[in-house]
């Protein structure tokens, strides 16, 4: 059967339609003008706070920092223990995705983004072939730059099997993966659609379980997201501990937020659409550089919902140190992009996401990144009172807060330890789990990474630093 | 699979386990509330050593940390009621509010745990026969620190065996949980902890599992342990100036052994009703290759064993919460036993009618030589000195000066000047003269030394200055007795110090 031709929706041939449509809603202007003051008005605020009542201003900046520690630290359990949940994730037995008739499964969109990687292209159609979906009803789009001659020179040696196609994404700015999936949303034919990274290797019954789990989920559930890890855990040091964030994110974190219903901001890869509610939303903005982020906000907020799908896709972790501080710069970029576009109006966005999304968006966009940026401060706090007894950083911990502050420095951080171990045990990473204890050495790095992401935004705001995969040989599982 | 239910609970029964701690809880605390008067007298350590903390004085952080024998997560747990005490400035809250939902939650925990394992039908009676328990109702309703221990072992027991029957990730967690609990709040279970973690390693070297799986499960199960006294270690180091100081009172007990005027070992019918049913529900259980079940029945069976050893050498100084633990695993085990057994009813019969009795004994508080009376005894006399003495020490003391200051020294002194402040009185658990003349200087000094008996013996004063309620030392000179206290000036061993 071949794909019926699905006319592009209205403005949604210019992948750029978010932003043009709807500004608000993108990140194109990274600070509106009343953010703008907000920020300079806050900055001499503080300043000039500092320069009166140092201690004072100290003093609260503890307070807040800590109460935020605390709270964060409890509720991170919560999504844990949310996540053994029965309903945490949508399971479909592999019985039931086996019953499902070819005959009536949809025409599956595949949308995938490549630039400047022509060593992973064959692997990736390799696999992409061998997911257990029929051919006449798969629709892959390889989308290539147009000016990425090597890309493009590796897929033009390749036999393309059935239901591959190549699309060309004009070089104009911004140059972002989102535009280029948008470039893919408006020739998408399928009624579902979904979207991989080059170095991906999705389990092969995956878009069958995606048909069947929309089958079964109201119409409201617009989009499944599946987990991720890497088949490269083991690869080095950094490969380990990023496979243990990764597995208690995918693996507790996100499983909790599914189980409470709410909003899931989406992970780069293996998020399942239906076709017609993505394209309602304009697609992808081009301009935010966590566009899967942005777009997982968006959907609560427009009144859908997402929910996790039990099955995962293996990527390759990134086992050099320059590129994924670079990943990690963009990601967390991306977070500052999508908390600072969706606060443009709080009230609106309480009102459209509810109070306890309001509080996942929060803690999870705002929250990750503030406490990135405020940690390397509390550790030199740290450093400076056990390793040089500095006395004179009591006063910045009258009573109660030190009692508070004692409680993350030693529980909360345990905390989070754990919750990386017990990720690691879950995924049957058992020879990780030991590996996760020694976290805070790759919190560092992330700090280290969010200090750069938020410099980065204000010099140059829409620069995807692009991650460098391919440096993983063996042959991958799955 | 919840298709249709968008927020669905966190799991079955957890929304309602939390009710009905909380249900209970609040019925505990009232209870406790309105017989203040019979408070637990660790209770009242905890709850004054809670307060100093909230205050962020020295000596609240020398008694979080400073002794093996005075846990610190029972301090800790007391903290965020002790805020609001300090504030308002009430009475025993925060170790009511402790007890009460530490016990409540045990009574669930225990409820929970039949209910996973099938055994609905010995749910009633075992939390009967639990709640019944004298010990159980005198520290829930009086802010102990035994419904805390009981948490600790119900939740490593039921972990263990529900890791043995289905490996799974939350009963690896749960065990961990409580040993945890214990590690921190309980030293008297510690070797009960030990026993715990012996039999995650036998069940680990005899298992089937995934290569790499057995490390994993050791560092989950045990790390949380590990976490918990290694901190406090740290924080020996950081408020102490010795990683092991809290070790030290311990150390001298052994030196002592035995300690003077140790508790009896008062083994009563109960218990040893108790310990033969663990003791036959693991017999059974390793007779028919239950490894879950015969662990369960040795863990019930421990603490008495572990409560006579430690009275053997001397060392037992209550052995309350030993005994009381026994009680609720060894029904634990049985109704594990009679619930896998090859003719259930018969066993379940046997089980509940050992719940029942033991539910009756304690109803009927069938002899028992002392369970928690040396303590409550002992509280009951502090609280009595504390409304008739402090008032007649403090007037002879100004009489002589009034520029006088008393240490009082021990966590018992802790317990006798209660959680108002005073100007005269200045609790201390890391006395020491030069410390105290050059921080007290130009005031007349004196020292209340309560007589070293039991737990009161491990105190720092006691292992700092040996034998210095018997025979003084040469800062110090004998001055008045004061039933268990005795009162002694401080002098400067030669001229020309700081003193007047």
């Amino acid at each position: 059967m071949t794909p019926p031709a699905a006319p592009p929706a209205p403005g949604l041939d210019d992948p750029l339609a978010l932003s043009r449509a709807q500004p608000e809603w993108s990140a194109k202007t990274p600070l509106t003008r009343a953010q703008s003051a907000a920020v300079v008005a806050l900055s001499i605020a503080l300043i000039a706070a500092a320069a009166a009542r140092p201690w004072a201003v100290g003093r609260a900046f503890v307070l807040a920092a800590t109460v935020f520690y605390l709270l964060f630290t409890l509720y991170k359990l919560a999504l844990a223990r949310l996540s053994v949940a029965r309903a945490a994730e949508i399971r479909v037995p592999p019985e039931e995705t086996a019953a499902l008739d070819p005959a009536t499964l949809p025409v599956y969109s595949v949308l995938v983004p490549m630039y400047r990687e022509p060593e992973s292209l064959p692997g990736l159609v390799a696999a992409l072939a061998a997911m257990d979906y029929p051919a006449d009803r798969r629709d892959v789009q390889l989308l290539l730059e147009e000016d990425d001659a090597a890309t493009r020179a590796a897929a033009d040696a390749l036999a393309l099997p059935p239901g591959f196609r190549i699309t060309l994404v004009p070089p104009s700015f911004p140059r972002t993966k989102p535009k280029a999936c948008n470039v893919g949303l408006a020739r998408a034919r399928g009624e579902l659609l979904t979207i991989y990274d080059a170095e991906d290797r999705p389990e092969p019954d995956q878009l069958r379980k995606a048909v069947a789990a929309f089958r079964r989920l109201p119409a409201e559930v617009v989009c499944l997201q599946c987990k991720l890890n890497f088949y490269n855990p083991r690869q080095n040091l950094l490969t380990r501990w990023f496979a243990a964030e990764y597995a208690s994110w995918f693996d507790l974190s996100l499983p909790g937020l599914s189980a409470l219903g709410g909003m899931i901001p989406l992970g780069g890869t293996s998020n399942h659409f239906r076709a017609d509610a993505l394209r309602a939303l304009l697609g992808w903005d081009a301009y935010n550089v966590t566009e899967d982020c942005d777009l997982g906000i968006r959907i609560r907020r427009r009144g859908g919902r997402t929910r996790m799908l039990d099955s995962t896709t293996w990527e390759e972790a990134c086992s050099s140190l320059p590129y994924w501080i670079r990943q990690r710069t963009r990601w967390l970029k991306g977070y500052i992009q999508t908390w600072l576009v969706h606060m443009r109006r709080p009230f609106r966005l309480w009102r459209e996401l509810g109070a306890a999304d309001f509080v996942h968006f929060q803690v999870l966009i705002g929250g990750i990144v503030l406490s990135l940026l405020i940690n390397p401060v509390f550790w030199a706090m740290a450093v400076a009172w056990f390793g040089f007894r500095r006395t004179e950083l009591m006063e910045l911990f009258p009573g109660p807060v030190f009692l508070m502050s004692a409680f993350c420095l030693f529980a909360g951080n345990f905390t989070f330890l754990y919750l990386g171990a017990i990720g690691c045990y879950r995924r049957r990473y058992h020879d990780l789990v030991k590996y996760a204890l020694a976290a805070p050495v790759y919190w560092a790095l992330m700090s280290y990474s969010a200090w750069r992401a938020f410099g980065q935004f204000f010099s140059n705001p829409f620069h995807w630093e692009k991650t460098r995969h391919g440096l993983f040989r063996a042959p991958p599982a799955g | 699979m919840a298709s249709s239910a968008h927020r669905p609970p966190a799991s079955p029964g957890a929304g309602r386990a939390l009710l009905a701690t909380a249900a209970l809880a609040a019925l505990f605390f009232v209870i406790g509330l309105g017989r203040a008067d019979r408070l637990a007298a660790d209770g009242v350590v905890y709850d004054v050593a809670a307060r100093q903390l909230w205050r962020n004085t020295t000596i609240g952080r020398q008694a979080l940390v400073g002794a093996a024998e005075w846990p610190p997560l029972p301090i800790l747990l007391r903290l965020p009621a002790a805020a609001f005490a300090v504030a308002g400035d009430v009475g025993p809250f925060p170790s009511l509010a402790v007890s009460a939902i530490s016990g409540a939650a045990a009574l669930v925990l225990l409820w929970r745990a039949l209910g996973r394992w099938g055994a609905g039908w010995a749910r009633a009676p075992v939390a009967l026969a639990v709640a019944a328990h004298p010990f159980f109702l005198a520290e829930t309703l009086g802010g102990g620190n035994g419904p805390l221990a009981l948490c600790g072992t119900l939740l490593a027991a039921a972990g263990l065996a529900d890791w043995i029957a289905d490996r799974s990730l939350r009963a690896l967690v749960r065990l961990a949980a409580g040993a945890a609990l214990l590690t921190g709040s309980s030293l008297d279970l510690i070797p009960w902890v030990a026993a715990l973690f012996a039999m995650l390693l036998l069940d680990l070297a005899f298992g089937r599992f995934a290569r790499g799986q057995r490390g994993a499960a050791l560092w989950l199960a045990a790390l949380p342990a590990a976490w918990v006294a290694g901190l406090w270690i740290l924080a020996n180091w950081l408020i102490m100036g010795d990683p092991l100081y809290f070790l030290r009172g311990l150390r001298n007990a052994a030196a002592l052994s035995p300690l003077p005027h140790p508790a009896p070992f008062p083994f009563s019918p109960r218990d040893a009703a108790a310990a033969g049913l663990a003791l036959a529900a693991a017999g059974a259980a390793a007779a028919r290759g239950r490894r879950a079940g015969a662990f369960l029945g040795l863990l019930a069976a421990a603490p008495p064993a572990i409560a006579f050893a430690l009275s053997a050498g001397g060392l037992l100084w209550s052995p309350s919460p030993l005994l009381f633990v026994a009680a609720p695993l060894a029904l634990l085990a049985a109704a594990w036993h009679a619930q896998a057994a090859p003719r259930p009813g018969a066993a379940r019969a046997a089980a509940a009618v050992a719940a029942l009795a033991l539910t009756a004994a304690a109803v009927a508080r069938l002899p028992e030589r002392s369970l928690h009376a040396p303590e409550r005894a002992a509280f009951a006399a502090l609280a009595d000195q504390r409304g008739r003495w402090l008032p007649r020490i403090e007037a002879r003391v100004r009489a002589r000066s009034p520029y006088s200051k008393v240490f009082v020294a021990g966590y018992d002194g802790l317990a006798l000047l209660g959680a108002a402040p005073s100007d005269t009185f200045v609790p201390t658990l890391d006395f020491d003269f030069g410390a105290a003349e050059r921080d007290y200087a130009g005031n007349r000094l004196y020292l209340l030394v309560r007589r070293p008996e039991r737990r009161g013996a491990l105190d720092a004063i006691h292992w700092k200055y040996p034998r210095i309620y018997e025979l003084g030392s040469r800062h110090t000179l004998y001055d008045s007795d004061w039933g268990d206290w005795r009162l002694f000036e401080i002098v400067q061993p030669r001229p020309g110090g700081a003193r007047p």
